[in-house]
């Protein structure tokens, strides 16, 4: 008898938490853990389903947009591709980010930027010159919107990383701009479902 | 009690099972491979799942059925499956035409620069191909179908003369893009700056309806819109002087820029001795201004004037007697205006305008002189030839409009008119042209010109017809045909009003296979020329010829990081009787053989481009005919066989101003092995005795140093090299 009401209140609490636990809630805490082409694939998919089931929220397409922006960089043979669904779906999420908010902004913007530069990563001979610019002014926006979103930070040094220190690369700059997004990044999220991506490749770079 | 909890239990179980139902099934594409990372989602509802390796999915959903899922993967259709729970769902993706790049008609072209999907060079590439003097020409040579040619200017394309290729600028023809001729030396390009275009085709046969007067060969400019910014460049070196600004108005809706060049061999002559000896020069003044404004919301005007000043005065040992000197002076002048409107007047509608103007004046001497240059007259039929006095000036106007219309389903229809008016004749074109995307793997362009000159009162139709094949994602397979018109050199029409046009027929064959920084085409092609000019026995079209042959080039910029190489391969057969040959021969301006290498090296860790480019072309005949034009001598010279060697080191001098300057550092050796190069030969009047046409000193050399400000040409190195 103990066991079966046991087993009752164990399967409701189960069915209920199955029912209320937020599934954007678990898809952001999968993301932070995501590294292959596969998981972002699939959390891709899982933030587009949940965007087209809830039309109002502006996250679940902005994640969706970071993960074909995450495969766009680490897939560069079907980047232009990817970064096109990312653009049109970060432009979407864009629309929807309520008046005035500009830290959401910023996000905005510095996934934008991201998409920009994935396209010049995947191949910079003949995009470099197209692209570069644009991601360069989109960055500028998002960290003048929000000097301290940790994301643009990150970006800001992946860029000064990357570039030959005569045109304007720093490899001292990038490592205070990467400590600098650390700092942010260790701040504990506005909430579950807040943007927190990016900590583990800014860990990665210092 | 217990029964009532285990009757809960139950309904708690029935209602989560019954809300709970399994979808499973498999995503394929046609030949039945899985889609791995396929999304499939249930219609009205965030369920769904991603394909695994296998294709396969399994998701639970609570939604009541019919349930019907959408399927997305990247490349293909998005599909619609209807489904039910527990029993697998086969869903097969086909392919999405739309995600493939659009089919490019391209046989006969390369293109470069922005604008063209087709790119194969950056204005970029052009600068850094060593030993070409950073002329967009120059550069064209190390492209499959043109010749290595040493001792004149133009671009020899696919056995035509140098004269066969002609140069437009925002689609309008510069009748005269080179300074007067001089013996034996190649002449500079006065429109060939890289940086005055963001569009470069180079086409070496079958091009479009829209251009005409290019017997062989076009090459098609087309100059920058608006800069980002306002930019000064200044540059010197042993032989050039270079200084030039460009400026963005604030509201940044027009642009001023003015640049001029000085350029003199006469002190590099003096270090490096030349033959011939350069007495003056050769020395240039080239002045360009432009003018570029946004008009309304779509249109933008363009102005663009280039003023070049050129003398020379050379002094070359007659080939008849070693106590006589050939002398050759020569002091020319032009003016280039080109004007042109672009604008998209509604949606679908695209007018583009344009007129230039030319004017060229050139005072050329020819003559003799004893070895201290003093004027002599010596008698004898060996020399009445060598002396001649020329007063040319030459005005010219062109009008041109074209009017695009965009249809539904990506095809488009053009129609044009054209004047080109000179002092002595007036041309007159038509033109239309329709590109038709019949499937997603095939275009079609087909197109027809008509032209009629005032002076010889007759006109010639040409059709001109190019189709792209899709054959893979990666690959496609051209075809063009077309008839070309070119009207003799004003010379021979002034002599025979009624001179016909020579006409050539191009056919070409082309494969394209283009993948990840990597290119490979193969080209095959018969040109045919059924009327060229003759000049003996009398000056008419009588002449014929034909061309044939096979071109391959490949260029890899993946395979090593920061190395960028291309090879191009020519093979040319042909015979022509033209000018004042007697029978059909192998012109002394064709080899059969060329291949040319070019490669590409960026050091970051110094900021230094090295670039090597090495040519060679299997030897050129050469002729030797008597008075009454009979061949006396003939031969086969020795092969060319050059490479050439440059550097750029970038960096910066001032980095702590606010504008950081961009400084290159070149330098550069032409001909770094020193081998002797024999483009041709000389006969004396007798012909007993050749003197080989070869470069005027063994090596070439180069070094400069120049300076920009406010214009970062640092994205243009970094990309084209990282």
């Amino acid at each position: 008898m103990k066991k079966i009401i046991t087993l009752a209140a164990a399967l409701f609490v189960f069915i209920t938490a199955h029912a209320q636990s937020s599934p954007l809630e678990g898809a952001v805490s999968q993301l932070n853990a995501a590294q292959t082409p596969a998981a972002y694939q699939e959390l891709a998919n899982t933030f587009q389903r949940q965007a087209s089931a809830d039309t109002k929220s502006w996250l679940p397409l902005y994640y969706a947009a970071v993960c074909n922006m995450k495969l766009a960089f680490l897939q560069k043979e079907k980047a232009m591709a990817l970064s096109a669904i990312a653009e049109e779906q970060i432009a979407r999420a864009e629309a929807l980010v309520p008046a005035g908010n500009t830290k959401d902004m910023a996000e905005i913007y510095t996934v934008k930027s991201f998409i920009e530069r994935s396209r010049v990563e995947a191949d910079p001979m003949s995009n470099g010159r197209k692209y570069g610019p644009i991601a360069g002014k989109y960055l500028a926006k998002a960290r003048q919107m929000d000097p301290q979103n940790p994301r643009a930070l990150y970006l800001d040094g992946h860029i000064k990383y990357h570039t030959p220190a005569l045109w304007g690369g720093d490899k001292d700059k990038a490592k205070a701009l990467f400590s600098e997004a650390m700092q942010h990044f260790n701040q504990p999220p506005a909430s579950a479902v807040a943007p927190q991506w990016g900590k583990a490749e800014c860990q990665k770079m210092l | 009690m217990k029964t009532f909890c285990l009757l809960c239990l139950t309904g708690l179980l029935a209602t989560y099972n019954a809300n709970a139902q399994q979808i499973i099934g498999r995503v394929t594409d046609k030949s039945g491979r899985g889609l791995e990372g396929a999304s499939i989602s249930l219609n009205g509802t965030a369920d769904g799942a991603t394909a695994d390796s296998t294709g396969r999915f399994r998701f639970a959903t609570t939604a009541q059925p019919p349930y019907r899922l959408t399927v997305s993967y990247i490349g293909y259709k998005t599909a619609t499956a209807d489904a039910r729970a527990g029993i697998e769902t086969s869903i097969v993706m086909g392919k999405d035409p739309s995600s493939l790049q659009p089919v490019v008609i391209s046989a006969g072209a390369f293109s470069a620069g922005d604008k063209n999907k087709g790119a194969v060079m950056t204005a970029m590439d052009v600068v850094s191909v060593a030993g070409n003097g950073g002329d967009v020409a120059n550069a064209a040579r190390t492209l499959p179908g043109a010749q290595q040619i040493g001792e004149r200017e133009g671009l020899f394309v696919r056995g035509g003369a140098g004269m066969e290729t002609r140069q437009f600028v925002d689609g309008t023809l510069v009748p005269s893009p080179y300074f007067a001729t001089l013996p034996g030396l190649p002449q500079f390009n006065r429109i060939s700056s890289p940086f005055l275009f963001d569009g470069i085709i180079f086409s070496t046969g079958g091009y479009s309806a829209a251009y005409g007067q290019g017997l062989s060969g076009a090459l098609i400019l087309e100059t920058q819109d608006l800069p980002e910014k306002s930019s000064a460049v200044i540059g010197i070196s042993p032989m050039v002087a270079v200084a030039g600004v460009q400026k963005l108005a604030k509201n940044g809706k027009s642009s001023l820029g003015l640049s001029t060049r000085y350029m003199t061999w006469q002190y590099y002559a003096k270090a490096v001795p030349q033959n011939p000896e350069y007495a003056t020069g050769p020395a240039y003044s080239i002045t360009e201004a432009n003018y570029r404004m946004k008009t309304g919301k779509t249109g933008i005007l363009k102005v663009y004037a280039n003023f070049g000043y050129h003398e020379s005065e050379l002094y070359r040992e007659d080939i008849d007697s070693a106590a006589l000197l050939n002398r050759f002076a020569t002091t020319d002048r032009n003016l280039y205006l080109n004007i042109s409107h672009r604008s998209r007047p509604g949606e679908h509608w695209r007018l583009d305008l344009g007129g230039a103007l030319n004017y060229n004046s050139a005072d050329i001497s020819r003559g003799m002189t004893n070895i201290d240059k003093t004027p002599t007259h010596p008698e004898g039929a060996a020399y009445t030839g060598k002396f001649s006095e020329y007063r040319g000036r030459e005005r010219s106007l062109q009008g041109k409009a074209v009017l695009t219309r965009y249809l539904e389903g990506g095809h488009l229809i053009l129609a044009g008119a054209e004047a080109q008016i000179g002092e002595l004749d007036e041309l007159y074109a038509g033109f239309a042209e329709g590109e038709w995307r019949l499937h997603h793997a095939l275009a079609l362009r087909t197109g027809a010109r008509w032209e009629y000159s005032r002076l010889s009162q007759s006109g010639n139709l040409a059709p001109r017809v190019s189709l792209a094949v899709r054959t893979g994602a990666r690959s496609q397979i051209n075809a063009a045909y077309g008839i070309y018109y070119q009207q003799a050199e004003r010379r021979w029409r002034m002599e025979a009003p009624s001179l016909p046009q020579a006409r050539a027929s191009h056919y070409i064959l082309n494969y394209t296979r283009k993948e990840n920084g990597r290119i490979f085409r193969a080209e095959g092609f018969y040109k045919h020329y059924d009327r060229l000019l003759k000049t003996y026995p009398s000056t008419d079209m009588s002449g014929s010829g034909y061309a044939n042959g096979l071109e391959m080039f490949w260029r890899d910029k993946k395979s090593i990081s920061n190395f960028d190489y291309w090879v191009s391969y020519s093979y040319l057969h042909t015979r022509r009787d033209h000018l004042n040959y007697p029978v059909p021969l192998q012109p002394d301006f064709a080899s059969p053989h060329t291949l040319s290498v070019v490669a590409k090296r960026f050091f970051e860790k110094i900021s230094t481009n090295v670039n090597v480019s090495w040519s060679v072309a299997a030897g050129r005949p050469y002729y030797d005919f008597t008075a009454n034009h009979e061949i006396r001598q003939q031969g086969t010279t020795r092969a060319y066989n050059v490479v050439n060697l440059g550097f750029a080191h970038m960096l910066s001098l001032f980095p702590k101003w606010k504008q950081k300057d961009f400084t290159v550092i070149a330098c550069g050796v032409n001909n770094v092995l020193g081998t002797r190069q024999v483009f041709g030969y000389d006969f004396s009047y007798n012909g007993q005795t050749k003197s080989p046409i070869t470069l005027p000193a063994t090596r070439n050399y180069f070094i400069g140093i120049f300076m920009s400000l406010g214009i970062d040409r640092t994205e243009d190195y970094l990309n084209d090299n990282l």
